[in-house]
């Protein structure tokens, strides 16, 4: 044993190659998307998305073979780590997740519950902690297939359409650890982002590829197949986890209202009417703040939420108005019952209804008050939450309404 | 402060181991005084000629002094001792060479502090017995217009005189930068066969004695038939033989023996080598080039740093490379590992291979350019080395072309290392480490640095620390090693070369704001 130890040790010195975990970066295929999925029978339905790197840039693609950018293999199995290895029989490489930036969970799976796989990511070193973590209605398989526009890689597409966007509130996206933290928790519940393909949610996106007229009988399965396949993708709501299972998805109405108590709403895009006046007053808010004061007294467990919103004029198309402190004052108003609205739809579905705690109100309490904690717990999610009585108060400012008092108008 | 320029004396008093004091009228007082002044240096000559009732003695130095101006001094002596002679003594014996040198007379002193600066400045004195008075010869001192520059050592700005191979002419140079007899030069023969002279420089009253006699000591051991280089005297004085780190700082450059000369080193010339040997040698000094101390202190700092830079980039670049792509992904970004992995898709030799053969060819090339004879031109090394390495290897597959980047910027940034000794050194350090990343990965990396840092700490140059100043950390020191402080504020000499005198500028020098200036108005009114 000790022997043939030594020689391994020796081989490894002078053949200079494959020594102990050394990988040469051209041997590893890189999984950029992981989609989960259950089928039928129940069982686990994993599609993994393959980069093929030389196929990537201009300078190292093969031309005229239309290959693809990625591989996307889907696999049925009894676990995850069963798929892959499955998948892995089919690779000459060594299946490599250090750079998988995006998890995605078809709905059907997540309702049926994703510690499984949760485990498996944590299990395996390569993951890295900040994967996005995130549910698409319908079939994650599907959606994993779409093309990256801007990005050499969808993962790293949903990178950036998280930190740079402009006009959208990506805060209700949570990655792995975040999430991890939330499902491992006595006093909160995990929530994320929703993804869709950008047709599901009403964005119409033409890529302007022209037309093939003349077309081989090889290239046109492949092309019927890639009909299906989602052109971009776009963020659409949140979903609600209670333990390790989906209980429902947001709306965009009810996501506001949850990122409205969690203090995320930046970039998020409120439109409001003028009130007598034709025409819209369309608000982009810039900054939210919101406090979480719990109450225990008595055994009747209260949260009093103050939620402080500021908020610029982006677009205004009223007629007639007259801009000043009490017109703004007006919008005021308007914003906080909107958001208001927002908060009270989305704490009736989630809080009353699917009773799951992802406002970390929990927390509040167990921070608060840890000796009556102890006894609310066993509770908590069995009418507790639900019993909890909500006392919101929301103020709005719109700032910077400026120089441009009136709306754009012609011939002036 | 006074505006008015300092006078005469107030220069005079910097000098305060010269003794001021006015010739007397013995010849033999006066030639105590000044061998007394002179001792240890070697090359003062006393060249004393008894006649009659007269002695006169001309005092130079003999490097600076041409042989010819001497010829002639001596042949306008002889004929004033000619006319003395047959004449009596009348007129007196100073009249008659008055007589003979009517214009090639420097002003005469009468003391003797005077005719000691005059002789450092290269003059020719001439002590006559029953006369207070010296007579100086002004000389034409060799001319310096051809002096080379040092070619391995270049600065854009400040003195550009490099060593030739003479050593009389290479001690001239510190001469005249460094006019003070404390300069002491002394003089052996070394090699059995080749009788190669070296000459030994310090400053007295700055540099350590003990490392002097710690020089002398080493030197005096040495046994052996020829020596062609300093080189030869390097590897067999130094402290650690087996080390592969030069632990004596070899230039050729005058100005930094001279500064090293003020900073209390002892400086080793020798005869037929432009190369001079300054002890004891600190490990920073190797990235230190002579232009820190002529750029302004903010750009000097900034380019110290640089060339820090390119220590590590030197050192562990390709190793980094070799590590990150075959064992530690994960640190890339994603869109990096795309483009490595996509351009390395089809290459059939690991990483590692590549980088060490790229190393050898770099090796190969560089060694080409240096030995092909000057007619047949560098030309033909640039282009081959280009069409070889740029295009040829990248294309024709046998190397991937992020490697080929990775040591091409090695193999430039290894010539930001100033001192070519430890350049060499460096670059071939690489190596190892590049094997190391390749089977070890980072840790390989790692341990190594860890191995090379406890060598560098456990080394010294004749008994300093050649980490020192920063291990053992001595805070004067480190006003020149990662920064290098303005002038003004390097008032004391580096701690750890165990100098006998620490202070380098007087207080005078000092940057006083103007709150102190106002202070030191108000005290003198």
């Amino acid at each position: 044993m000790g022997t043939s130890n030594f020689a391994d040790g020796n081989a490894c010195w002078t053949a200079l190659t494959g020594c102990w975990n050394a990988v040469e970066i051209n041997d590893l295929s890189t999984v950029d998307v992981i989609g989960i999925d259950v089928n039928n029978a129940g069982k686990v339905e994993v599609t993994a998305v393959i980069t093929r790197p030389y196929t990537l840039f201009p300078d190292t693609a093969v031309e005229g073979q239309g290959q693809n950018k990625f591989l996307a293999e889907t696999v049925t199995g009894e676990s995850i780590l069963e798929a892959f290895g499955k998948i892995s029989g089919s690779i000459p490489e060594k299946i490599y997740y250090g750079h998988t930036s995006l998890v995605v969970f078809g709905e059907q799976a997540a309702r049926e519950g994703i510690s499984a796989s949760l485990d498996f990511i944590k299990r395996e070193n390569d993951f890295r902690p900040n994967i996005q973590l995130m549910v698409t209605r319908g079939s994650a398989k599907q959606f994993v297939k779409t093309t990256p526009q801007f990005n050499i890689s969808l993962g790293l597409e949903m990178n950036d359409l998280l930190i740079s966007n402009r006009y959208a509130a990506t805060g209700m996206v949570n990655d792995v650890s975040q999430f991890m933290e939330a499902f491992s928790s006595e006093t909160a519940d995990p929530y994320t982002g929703v993804v869709n393909s950008a047709k599901e949610d009403g964005i119409d996106v033409d890529k302007g590829e022209k037309q093939k007229t003349e077309q081989p009988n090889a290239g046109n399965r492949q092309n019927q197949q890639q009909q299906n396949v989602p052109n971009a993708m776009s963020l659409g709501g949140a979903a609600a986890f209670k333990g390790g299972q989906l209980k429902g998805i947001l709306n965009e109405q009810e996501t506001r209202g949850l990122m409205a108590i969690e203090g995320k709403l930046q970039n998020q895009i409120f439109v409001l009417n003028c009130g007598k006046n034709q025409g819209t007053a369309t608000i982009t808010i810039t900054d939210v703040n919101s406090k979480l004061s719990p109450l225990a007294a008595g055994g009747a467990p209260k949260m009093a939420i103050d939620i402080q919103v500021e908020g610029d004029i982006g677009q205004l198309t009223c007629s007639n108005l007259n801009m000043n402190s009490q017109q703004v004052e007006r919008f005021n108003q308007q914003l906080e019952d909107l958001i208001k609205r927002d908060v009270s739809t989305v704490l009736e579905k989630v809080k009353n209804e699917w009773q799951t705690d992802i406002f970390k109100f929990g927390e509040e309490f167990y921070r608060k008050y840890p000796e009556e904690w102890k006894q609310m717990a066993p509770q908590w999610r069995n009418g507790l939450l639900k019993k909890m009585k909500i006392d919101l108060t929301v103020s709005a400012s719109l700032s910077r309404y400026g120089e441009i008092k009136d709306p754009a108008k012609p011939n002036k | 402060m006074n505006n008015s320029l300092p006078t005469n004396q107030d220069l005079g008093q910097s000098n305060s181991d010269i003794p001021s004091m006015s010739l007397s009228s013995s010849l033999n007082e006066n030639l105590d005084v000044l061998k007394k002044t002179f001792d240890g240096c070697d090359d003062i000559v006393f060249n004393e000629v008894s006649f009659v009732d007269k002695s006169v003695c001309l005092v130079y130095i003999a490097e600076l002094i041409s042989n010819q101006t001497i010829f002639e001094i001596e042949k306008g002596l002889a004929s004033s001792l000619e006319s003395y002679t047959q004449n009596g003594p009348q007129p007196s014996f100073t009249s008659l060479v008055y007589r003979c040198f009517p214009f090639r007379r420097d002003k005469d002193s009468k003391n003797i502090r005077g005719v000691i600066k005059r002789i450092m400045a290269g003059k020719v004195a001439l002590l006559v017995d029953d006369t207070d008075d010296a007579l100086l010869f002004d000389t034409n001192n060799p001319s310096e217009v051809n002096v080379p520059e040092s070619d391995t050592e270049r600065t854009v700005r400040g003195p550009n005189k490099g060593f030739v191979e003479t050593i009389d002419t290479n001690l001239r140079f510190i001469r005249q930068k460094i006019q003070t007899p404390s300069l002491k030069v002394n003089y052996l023969t070394l090699g059995e066969q080749s009788n190669t002279k070296v000459s030994v420089v310090f400053m007295e009253g700055i540099a350590d004695k003990e490392i002097v006699a710690e020089v002398h000591r080493r030197l005096s051991r040495i046994d052996i038939d020829g020596v062609l280089d300093s080189h030869y005297i390097e590897s067999m004085i130094k402290d650690s033989p087996w080390s592969p780190f030069p632990t004596l700082f070899s230039t050729e450059r005058a100005d930094r023996v001279c500064g090293g000369l003020l900073d209390g080193k002892v400086a080793i010339l020798t005869d037929g080598s432009p190369s001079a040997l300054t002890a004891p040698t600190m490990f920073v000094e190797f990235l230190h080039s002579s232009e820190d101390y002529y750029d302004s202190s903010l750009v000097a700092s900034i380019i110290r740093w640089v060339r820090f830079l390119g220590l590590f980039v030197t050192l562990i670049l390709p190793a980094f490379f070799v590590g990150i792509t075959t064992f530690h992904q994960d640190l890339l970004q994603t869109p990096f590992l795309m483009r490595i992995a996509a351009s390395r898709e089809a290459l059939p030799y690991p990483v590692m291979v590549e980088g060490f053969f790229m190393l050898l060819t770099y090796e190969l090339l560089r060694e080409a350019g240096l030995r092909m004879p000057k007619k047949l031109g560098g030309a033909i090394v640039t282009i081959l080395g280009l069409v070889l390495i740029g295009q040829s290897a990248v294309q024709a597959g046998l190397v991937g072309s992020m490697m080929a980047i990775v040591v091409s910027v090695t193999a430039l940034t290894s010539f930001i290392l100033p001192n070519y000794e430890f350049h060499q050194v460096i670059r071939f350090g690489t190596i190892p480490f590049l094997l190391l990343a390749g089977v070890f990965g980072f840790m390989g990396i790692l341990v190594a640095l860890m191995f090379v840092l406890a060598h560098l700490i456990s080394l010294r140059s004749f008994g300093v620390p050649y980490f020192s100043p920063v291990s053992p950390g001595r805070k004067e020191g480190w006003k020149d090693v990662f920064i290098r402080a303005p002038w003004w504020a390097m008032d004391t000499r580096a701690p750890g070369l165990g100098v006998d005198n620490i202070d380098r500028v007087g207080a005078k020098n000092r940057v006083h704001t103007p709150a102190e200036e106002k202070v030191d108005q108000d005290g003198k009114k």
